[in-house]
């Protein structure tokens, strides 16, 4: 029982190519991966209506926006978007509270009650000391969330976030990260996010599109999809990492201790002191190549991370091997990277039993 | 002839006034044409950028005439075609009139110089929230252009505080009743009354230096301009 | 967007203002005086010398006066386009004429009221000196400032004299035409020939006598001699003060006015019967 979101045919002139796609969006938040220049921005921009040069069908819903054929080409103001650009264009005239409620009109129009809304989107977003302030003194963090807010208080029928990430350092990145994934717990509205970075959209996406000079080349599931040997030594070059929701469990004085996934399970995950309470959520990485893996037991070895695993699969990149192991069967498998010649040493194959090896420095945690 | 000072501040109050008037008149159609020549492409738009120049490169006396063919008794504005007296000619109404034909021009090309100074990628955002053009030009582009805008105006009202060769001839020059500054002082040189004619020209040199001092220091960038 | 909304409010409270303004200007008039207003067109030149007539005038009289100076082409246009107007006083007998034709002046309400002379001047350092209009011929100034005679009465009247004159071997006009600088009205003429040296200029004698510190005279071109400069007044057809019209342009030619126009150096015509034309 797929709901279908959105379906689209679309051929878009561009510079070098054209954009040529056809797509049927059946899960909420989807993610549009690729290099820079292989139509991402170009695919979103023409969702919101902005390429008025692009021919072809998107049907949102019941609604039809592109229609060629019958010549339809709603303008974006009747496409009910919420536009997230990277250069955010937050308002220069307008604090942060006048930024929120430049959507009001069709938030109220669309039957939304506003002033519910913004408390909402003020809350979940922690815009709540900013709201006074004008927008030329915020930080690049502080503008993401603004633009963010806007888009979520204007009552949008869709989400469009262009590299929500990219303008920002990695601290930031670690900031803001967990205030996406807020907004698409908290909110129900369907999301397709731009990215040529992996992590952002493993975190946020049940479905993903990869795209390469203005063609498809994959779809599905994100950590399939960018685990496929043709498609992942891009999304290793553009920072792919294991992505892991944890929870707190306890602190020690220069660690704390998360338990790994939703159920209550017995995955325990040493990384980095951090300061939120026991309980609470947040997310964890760690990059494939900076896993190592023990065929026995280790002992006297300063990791403090030394989960079993048994391996699933291993595919040839080269010089390199592509190894999935799974630790358990309530978590997605972990991706691990290793020259062909450690895996012949080890002796490796599918359904061996391996310890991984994860240092506490080589986790980055997203709160 | 002594200087007369309540007939010189006669002239000038009674200019300040129809200036003003003439300027709120243009301000609004103005702005309007200003932001469709700025951000919109139509057939004719070259044709209308053109017309609305005329004023500034006509010589004065030519649009004067124009105007009084216009509103003549049996002109297209007059009682004969339109059935009632609109008594343009020769009031305070021509002058206003005459004063908001010459300025427009300049209010125009001042506000749609500001107009395309605005980033349009915020009028575009200000679209994928829901905002129709008027909505556009009103909550987005407006605020961010006022400076410009207040530039146009006050060069609008320059314009129309030393407007005579137009107003001369479709409103006269009555003192009293259609005589402004700018007339007075061409009455005051007709009749060679040097003392009137200077004081009326230092005034009038006055209010000027104010007028454009004032849009220069608008058009300056302002201090806490950020990188 | 505080800026922007107190713009709007300024603009508006403007526009009413303005409105309030004016309306109580015109209507604070109305109410003030039961007295008939006349709208009295004249040429220029006369600005200084009618408004003088004027004063005494409305001291004595129960009328008010209101006077529309500028050129008398300018007037035409004018008097043609609108209904409005009570008299009129025209520098020259053509742009009359053509009011006349077009209906607009009451009949035989038409009267030569004033006449004038040509002088000949230069800058007041300059050492020139005239006998005789032939002299023209000889003297080496620079340029001949007239008002444009296309467009001025003064300066087609002076074209009209220079025509009448001749050089040795040609006509005097086509001596000096090369040099002629046509200016838009007498008041240039004499700013001409003030501001530059080598100019000479031909302008009335009222113009002369209004700038007589700055200017001097070389040549009085005697009512004989040169070409019939007429003022002429009428009543306009659309007045509604009938009374109040021809009893304004009948103290134009009372003793009391004949003084100041001479005082300024107009020739007052003699009080004849009303002219045919």
């Amino acid at each position: 029982m797929s709901r279908k979101f959105f379906q689209l045919r679309l051929q878009v002139p561009l510079d070098r190519f054209d954009l040529e796609v056809e797509f049927t969006g059946s899960r909420r938040v989807t993610g549009l991966f690729g290099a820079s220049g292989s139509g991402k921005t170009t695919w979103l921009e023409t969702m919101a209506g902005l390429r008025r040069s692009a021919r072809g069908f998107i049907q949102f819903g019941e609604t039809v926006w592109l229609d060629s054929d019958a010549s339809i080409n709603q303008p974006p103001e009747q496409r009910g978007i919420g536009y997230v650009p990277q250069d955010h264009l937050l308002f220069p005239h307008l604090t942060v509270r006048g930024n929120l409620q430049s959507g009001r009109q069709r938030a109220a129009a669309g039957g939304h009650d506003f002033k519910s809304m913004l408390e909402d989107v003020v809350d979940v977003l922690e815009l709540g000391s900013l709201l006074e302030r004008g927008v030329r003194d915020l930080s690049g963090g502080e503008r993401q969330r603004v633009a963010l807010g806007r888009a979520l208080c204007s009552g949008p029928r869709l989400l469009l976030l262009d590299e929500p990430l990219a303008s920002l350092d990695l601290h930031l990145r670690q900031r803001i990260l967990p205030f996406l994934q807020r907004v698409r717990d908290h909110f129900d509205v369907p999301m397709l996010v731009v990215s040529h970075n992996p992590i952002e959209l493993q975190a946020l996406c049940e479905e993903l599109i990869v795209l390469e000079q203005g063609r498809i080349v994959a779809t599905g599931e994100p950590l399939q999809v960018l685990t496929r040997p043709d498609i992942f030594p891009f999304a290793q070059s553009q920072g792919f990492e294991n992505i892991w929701s944890a929870r707190v469990r306890q602190h020690s004085e220069h660690t704390t201790s998360v338990v790994l996934g939703k159920a209550d399970s017995p995955v325990t995950l040493t990384i980095p002191r951090v300061d939120t309470r026991e309980g609470s959520s947040l997310t964890v990485s760690v990059a494939a190549n900076e896993i190592l893996l023990s065929t026995t037991e280790p002992t006297h070895l300063s990791a403090r991370n030394r989960i079993p695993a048994r391996l699933e699969n291993l595919q040839s990149l080269g010089h390199h091997q592509l190894i999935t192991a799974r630790i358990t069967a309530g978590l997605p498998p972990v991706v691990i990277e290793l020259t062909s010649d450690a895996i012949e040493d080890l002796d490796l194959a599918p359904g061996s039993s391996v310890y991984l090896l994860i240092k506490t420095s080589s986790i980055t945690v997203y709160q | 002839m002594p200087t007369t000072p309540d007939t010189a501040f006669e002239a000038v109050r009674a200019t300040l006034l129809w200036a003003g008037l003439s300027t709120a008149l243009v301000m609004i159609p103005g702005t309007l044409l200003a932001y469709l020549l700025a951000r919109f492409e139509f057939r004719g738009k070259q044709v209308l950028s053109t017309l609305l120049s005329l004023p500034l490169v006509l010589p004065p006396t030519a649009v004067g005439y124009l105007l009084l063919r216009t509103f003549a008794q049996q002109g297209p504005l007059g009682r004969a075609t339109l059935g009632i007296d609109l008594d343009i000619l020769l009031t305070w109404k021509a002058v206003v009139i005459a004063c908001a034909v010459m300025s427009l021009p300049l209010v125009v090309r001042t506000a749609r110089v500001s107009f395309e100074n605005v980033n349009p990628r915020y009028e575009m955002m200000a679209r994928t929230l829901g905002y129709g053009p008027l909505h556009r030009l009103l909550a987005i582009t407006l605020p961010l252009s006022t400076r410009g805008l207040l530039a146009a105006m006050i060069l609008g009202f320059t314009r129309a505080m030393g407007e005579f060769g137009a107003t001369v001839i479709v409103a006269g020059n009555i003192p009293g009743r259609t005589q402004t500054l700018s007339s007075a002082i061409f009455s005051a040189q007709q009749s060679g009354n040097e003392p009137q004619a200077n004081f009326l020209l230092v005034i009038a040199l006055g209010v000027g230096f104010t007028a454009v001092y004032l849009t220069e220091s608008l058009s300056r960038p302002r201090k806490t301009a950020r990188p | 967007m505080p800026t922007f909304q107190k713009m709007k409010r300024a603009l508006i409270f403007t526009v009413l203002l303005g409105w309030i303004l004016s309306g109580s200007a015109c209507t604070s008039r109305a109410s003030e005086t039961v007295r008939p207003e006349l709208l009295v067109f004249a040429a220029a030149s006369l600005t200084d010398v009618l408004k003088e007539i004027g004063d005494l005038y409305q001291n004595q009289f129960e009328v008010d006066l209101e006077f529309n100076f500028n050129g008398s082409g300018v007037l035409t246009q004018q008097i043609l386009a609108s209904s409005k107007g009570d008299v009129f006083v025209s520098a020259n007998q053509e742009w009359m004429d053509v009011i006349e034709q077009a209906g607009r002046v009451e009949a035989g309400a038409r009267r030569e009221l004033l006449s004038n002379r040509l002088v000949i001047i230069a800058d007041a350092g300059s050492s020139w000196e005239m006998e005789a209009a032939t002299d023209l011929c000889q003297l080496d100034f620079r340029f001949l400032a007239l008002g444009n005679p296309e467009a001025v009465p003064a300066g087609r009247y002076a074209k009209q004299w220079l025509e009448t004159l001749s050089c040795r071997d040609q006509g005097l006009w086509e001596a000096v035409a090369d040099r002629v600088s046509p200016a838009p009205d007498v008041r240039a003429v004499v700013g001409q020939v003030e501001a530059a040296h080598g100019v000479l200029g031909i302008v009335y004698q009222t113009d002369y006598l209004a700038a007589r510190d700055r200017i001097q005279r070389l040549y009085t071109v005697s009512p004989d001699q040169g070409p019939a400069i007429r003022y002429a007044v009428s009543r306009l057809t659309h007045t509604t003060h009938s009374q109040a019209a021809e009893s304004w342009i009948e103290f134009l030619f009372s003793d009391a006015a004949r003084t100041l126009f001479e005082k300024h150096g107009f020739l007052p015509l003699e009080d004849e019967l009303p002219t045919q034309d």
